[in-house]
């Protein structure tokens, strides 16, 4: 029989194992003030506490049907149900993989701030992901930064998210608040005429601006994209995504999800390693 | 001087359409021929002239910034891209057509050879419908497959309707409209946003009243 490679399966040369080793002595030398945690990439399925398309992988002979970890932050919510008692706030960061049917298996490394209020946690995951990302070597990254419930509250229905996901531009009349929420994407103007416009959203617009300000005066490049939609549902709040000008991609991503684990205060966010092997 | 967009432009059908598109935009001077140069720098943009279907490879790879394809092409590749604009030239539908005297067995049909340059959206269209297909995967000509009784049907672009009429297929269905598309490489969205905002807002200007074509629109 002729020997074959699976479709999507990925072999990591030599080279490349070498960067994500690198990728996780740094990790744990970066994040000595959080804990490391590590979590079953077997878990049992449940419909209801599940992210995107699950990737499942058989059954139990009691029946529990079994999955593969699809969403490092959801993995950790379940843990942390399962303690008696969590210490707050905490630090944690992890290193490994995720799973989907469609992209197969993904390293990510990612650190998770629970019960820090605004701005001080989106500050810190977003400050120490990218001395992180510029540890790790990488040059001229910018962070975007978008608001759920702006998008959650002009997004009457799944195909205005898909639009905003395409940036999609067509046959937008000014009436219509996609028109608007895809040309907030800019510097602090757009922020301020989107907030002159939608009064209702004031609040949500100063919260951007206010850690826009945070964080520039720390030295990361930042922008705003009121029309970024993150796939996760469990987001509440600000959300970020950070850009290399040379991957199509973003490199790294997260956001505020209060009340995912009993009613804390919580932000998150990851480094998709496997994009960056090729600029490391 | 270094350009400021790379643009991939689809050859055939769409590539005069679109220079024309261009021009009435008054983003180029003056149009120029598909020959066989496959970089033409034009001012500020550098066009790549690549294969329809490539063109969303340059696009999602970060080669080109910015592409045009049609609407069938982005269906049938599903590419990481932003779908900025469509600019509305390039009208066609895509079709499923067969031999006249076929239509009634392709109604009741369980199982269907179809031969199509489309494989994805095809196997898709009829999964959808509960018919078990098999797929014939063919580049072009695809209208011989029923003749030769390669295939039931086709699944194929249909534009004016007249190479179909030609060798006697007549349309059984349709699938889908197609238009030309805007696309953009989600890197340069970031990272050349003002260049492709100055552009996005050229595509969008008002046309000069004389340069408005009636959409080819068959019916």
């Amino acid at each position: 029989m002729a020997r074959q490679i699976p479709e999507g399966e990925r072999f990591f040369n030599f080279e490349d194992a070498q960067k994500l080793k690198r990728s996780f002595l740094l990790a744990c030398e970066l994040f000595e003030d959080y804990q490391f945690v590590q979590l079953p990439t077997l878990e049992v399925y449940s419909p209801e506490s599940w992210g995107l398309s699950p990737f499942l992988i058989g059954t139990q002979t009691n029946r529990n049907i079994l999955a593969l970890r699809s969403d490092w932050t959801l993995s950790l919510m379940r843990f942390l149900n399962s303690l008696r008692e969590v210490q707050l706030p905490l630090r944690v960061f992890y290193w490994g993989p995720v799973f989907s049917p469609k992209e197969m298996e993904r390293f990510q490394m990612g650190i998770e701030l629970i019960g820090v209020p605004f701005p001080e946690g989106e500050y810190e995951v977003i400050k120490r992901l990218v001395d992180y990302l510029k540890a790790m070597g990488l040059e001229g990254l910018s962070v975007i930064l978008g608001h759920t419930q702006i998008v959650k509250g002009l997004c009457k229905d799944e195909d205005a998210k898909e639009r905003l996901r395409k940036k999609n531009f067509y046959g937008l009349r000014e009436e219509d608040p996609l028109y608007h929420l895809l040309r907030a994407y800019g510097g602090e103007k757009v922020l301020e005429e989107f907030s002159e416009r939608f009064k209702e959203y004031s609040s949500q617009c100063e919260e951007l601006r206010h850690l826009g300000s945070l964080l520039r005066e720390a030295g990361v490049k930042v922008f705003y994209d009121l029309s970024e939609v993150r796939l996760q549902e469990y987001y509440t709040g600000i959300v970020f995504e950070v850009f290399h000008p040379e991957v199509g991609y973003p490199v790294a991503g997260g956001g505020r999800y209060d009340g995912l684990f009993l009613s804390s205060k919580a932000v998150g966010g990851a480094v998709y390693l496997d994009l960056l092997l090729e600029v490391l | 001087m270094k350009y400021a967009l790379r643009i991939a432009l689809p050859k055939g059908r769409l590539f005069e359409e679109t220079l024309e598109f261009f021009k009435s935009k008054g983003i180029l001077e003056e149009t120029f021929e598909e020959g066989r140069r496959l970089q033409v720098r034009v001012g500020d943009y550098e066009f790549l002239l690549v294969k329809p279907f490539d063109v969303p490879v340059y696009v999602e790879n970060g080669v080109a910034d910015l592409g045009v394809v049609g609407y069938d092409v982005l269906l049938e590749r599903e590419p990481e891209v932003y779908e900025l604009y469509d600019l509305g030239i390039g009208f066609c539908r895509l079709v499923i057509a067969g031999k006249e005297e076929r239509l009634e067995q392709y109604r009741k049909a369980s199982f269907l050879r179809v031969a199509t340059k489309y494989p994805k959206i095809t196997r898709e269209f009829f999964l959808e419908k509960g018919i078990k297909t098999k797929v014939i995967y063919l580049h072009g000509s695809v209208e011989l497959a029923p003749l030769l009784n390669l295939s039931d049907v086709i699944m194929d672009l249909v534009q004016t309707g007249r190479t179909l009429k030609e060798n006697n297929l007549v349309v059984f269905e349709e699938i889908s409209s197609s238009t030309a598309r805007l696309i953009c490489n989600r890197a340069s969205y970031r990272n050349k946003k003002d260049e492709i905002f100055s552009f996005l807002s050229k595509v969008q200007r008002e046309r000069p009243k004389e340069a408005i074509q009636p959409h080819p629109r068959a019916t």
